[in-house]
């Protein structure tokens, strides 16, 4: 992996029923998380686009273990997150982030893995598509979207968004992986980073856990919005903000996975992802002149 | 030759976190749940730990000891599939 290498991002054409794996080297940049998910919901703004999106340290680094979710609520950009399963899921299928285009026909169930994406009729019970162990099941409720039946994102307006598209459930199975490259020197920064747990800024509990955080703290089932552009970027959690932060850290997780980003990267990300929801709001307010 | 053995011994303690089937997987240099000999079965109304018996070929320490709630425990005195020989002087 380096700077240099692409996005993989499954675009599923809802009205359709189609997807599309394409690759973005332009996008790494953005680092992951919401970084890249600003930049699809502008790029693609006229689809009305839900994007998922995960970073460079899920499924590689302990508390890495968000997912984010952007998209467009009457106008305003929200990013939301949730925990769980579903990012690590996401890194094994071997999908930094795809986007749900335009709205379903018919109510449905979006089953996505390292062959792409299909839609399934909404009656379809999500735990029972995927593959036992390596899957993650999202279910949209009336009032919250539960990843596993358990854990929550922290926007409610989700469920509307994702009700709207015709999306009843999302189930995610990982069907690849990595080999790591450099071994040694992944092992080293690995346990380096999980003996930090003393670090973490919320107590160790028995709760469900997500993938990847040995926490199991009370409030893994809450989610989280908005907030902290560099570890939402990474996707990190937010009780996790205290050893994500330091950018040298971040730089020692990046580096033993082979990314080569300098230090002006990182330091531009806050500003890129700004930039991005600012031509959102001039694009959104284009249009509707043109309407008017 | 004994063998180290990988046992389940409070699944009910299981959170899902899976640092377990990370463990196992980075012992092979793979991150991925590919081939994992750990699966983690279940969800909010409890977790299930499914061992595959490759998973002693690994160091089964090093993943007892990665679990945060104590899960596993681990036990002395496997034998080894297949026969041992002796060398003949010492026959």
């Amino acid at each position: 992996m380096s700077r240099e290498d692409s996005i993989t991002v499954v675009h599923v054409d809802l009205e359709k029923g189609e997807s599309a794996k394409k690759s973005y080297p332009d996008l790494r940049a953005y680092v992951g998380g919401v970084g890249t998910a600003s930049k699809l919901v502008l790029d693609y703004q006229n689809l009305d686009p839900i994007v998922f999106s995960i970073g460079p340290l899920n499924g590689f680094f302990p508390y890495a273990s968000k997912t984010c979710v952007a998209f467009l609520d009457e106008g305003k950009f929200v990013d939301t997150y949730g925990g769980g399963r579903l990012s690590t899921r996401l890194k094994y299928t071997g999908v930094d982030a795809f986007i749900l285009e335009k709205k379903a026909r018919e109510p449905c169930v979006l089953v996505l893995d390292g062959s792409g994406a299909v839609l399934v009729p909404a009656d379809t019970a999500v735990e029972s598509l995927g593959i036992p162990g390596r899957r993650c099941g999202v279910e949209v409720l009336d009032g919250s979207v539960l990843i596993d039946g358990y854990f929550a994102f922290g926007d409610q307006r989700l469920s509307k968004k994702l009700g709207e598209a015709g999306i009843k459930g999302i189930v995610v199975s990982a069907t690849s992986g990595f080999q790591i490259e450099n071994r040694e020197r992944y092992d080293r920064q690995y346990n380096e980073m999980l003996g930090k747990v003393g670090e973490m800024l919320i107590e160790a509990g028995s709760n469900p856990s997500c993938s990847g955080c040995p926490m199991g703290c009370a409030r893994s089932n809450l989610g989280e919005n908005g907030g902290n552009v560099f570890i939402h970027s990474l996707v990190s959690c937010v009780f996790s903000e205290s050893i994500y932060s330091s950018i040298p850290l971040a730089f020692a997780c990046l580096n033993s996975l082979g990314y080569d980003y300098v230090h002006e990267d990182l330091e531009a990300l806050p500003d890129l992802v700004y930039t991005n929801i600012n031509k959102i709001y001039e694009k959104a307010s284009d249009s509707k002149l043109e309407t008017e | 030759m004994n063998k180290k053995i990988l046992k389940v011994s409070f699944p009910e303690k299981c959170i899902g976190c899976e640092l377990c089937v990370l463990a196992a997987q980075r012992q092979v240099g793979k991150a991925s749940f590919e081939g994992s000999p750990i699966r983690i079965m279940g969800g909010k109304k409890g977790y299930d730990i499914h061992l595959d018996p490759s998973v002693n070929d690994l160091d089964v320490n090093k993943i007892s000891e990665i679990c945060p709630k104590g899960c596993f425990s681990v036990e002395e005195g496997g034998q080894e599939e297949g026969l041992e020989f002796k060398a003949e002087e010492d026959v």
